[in-house]
């Protein structure tokens, strides 16, 4: 008996600070689509990828040191010819997962541009996971990362550290 | 017997048995040729396999880092996109 208390209450202590991955599949949305991003990085694979990038280059020892705390990436983007193309539901469906430990930080409706949600799921005071919804008419894009995250951190990314800025333009990059 | 006679006695020379030496040469001589071959090619085939796995392991490696970048690439511009849009908004 006494030999599982142990692992037991390592469980029971542990649990509520493992990182919540979402689930991410929305099959046949692919095919409707004109480009698609998927991209799937869990713990192993995030492991191998910073072994790749330099430590002693300030660029890429930026991502590293964020890549390395983490459990997981999860990107899906998926833009479309025409309006309308993707079920809203689809977006439901992800939230209906997010526990009770996930707060909505950011929520932006814009007739004009796109709408925006940003969640995060707070342990206490550290975020160890991060979900961002973002929908477009003719673009659904959905970003899940799982493990501690700085989001100042992450947004500083962009145009820093050899991480090249999006343009306005699809595809172009600076 | 004592000691020193026990280890004279061991170590005392013998002639080796009829036909050792023919035997000896006879085998050397058969498996020289084909032994060698086949020796050569698992050892061409032990560093091709290593080789191919060491290059599957390095692109698996490129590729995931790549996949790093671009994940981070639009998790960023997502931030910073609803920031901007937060901004406008409060501006209005």
């Amino acid at each position: 008996m006494r030999k599982y208390l142990l692992p037991l209450l390592f469980f029971i202590v542990a649990s509520p600070l493992q990182a919540q991955k979402l689930n991410l599949e929305f099959p046949g949305l692919a095919e409707k689509a004109r480009e698609v991003v998927d991209i799937t990085l869990d713990a192993q694979m995030l492991k191998i990828a910073s072994k790749f990038l330099s430590a002693t280059e300030a660029d890429e020892r930026a991502v590293r040191i964020i890549v390395a705390k983490l459990d997981g990436i999860y990107v899906r983007n998926y833009e479309f010819d025409h309006e309308g193309e993707y079920d809203r539901a689809l977006i439901d469906r992800v939230r209906t997962q997010l526990g009770p430990s996930w707060k909505k930080i950011v929520n932006v409706r814009s007739k004009l541009k796109h709408d925006a949600e940003i969640y995060l799921d707070m342990r206490g005071e550290q975020a160890m996971g991060l979900l961002v919804i973002n929908t477009q008419p003719r673009q659904l894009t959905v970003v899940n990362i799982v493990g501690p995250i700085d989001l100042d951190q992450l947004s500083q990314l962009e145009g820093e550290f050899g991480i090249p800025k999006m343009s306005k333009k699809r595809g172009e990059h600076e | 017997m004592n000691l020193e006679e026990q280890l004279r006695a061991a170590l005392q020379r013998k002639e080796p048995p009829a036909g050792f030496r023919d035997r000896v040469v006879r085998a050397a001589r058969e498996r020289s040729p084909w032994r060698r071959v086949a020796a050569a090619a698992v050892l061409m085939a032990v560093l091709g396999g290593t080789t191919v796995r060491y290059v599957e392991q390095r692109r698996e490696g490129e590729r995931a880092k790549e996949q790093v970048l671009q994940a981070l690439r639009i998790t960023s511009h997502q931030l910073r996109d609803t920031r901007e849009q937060i901004h406008d908004v409060s501006n209005h």
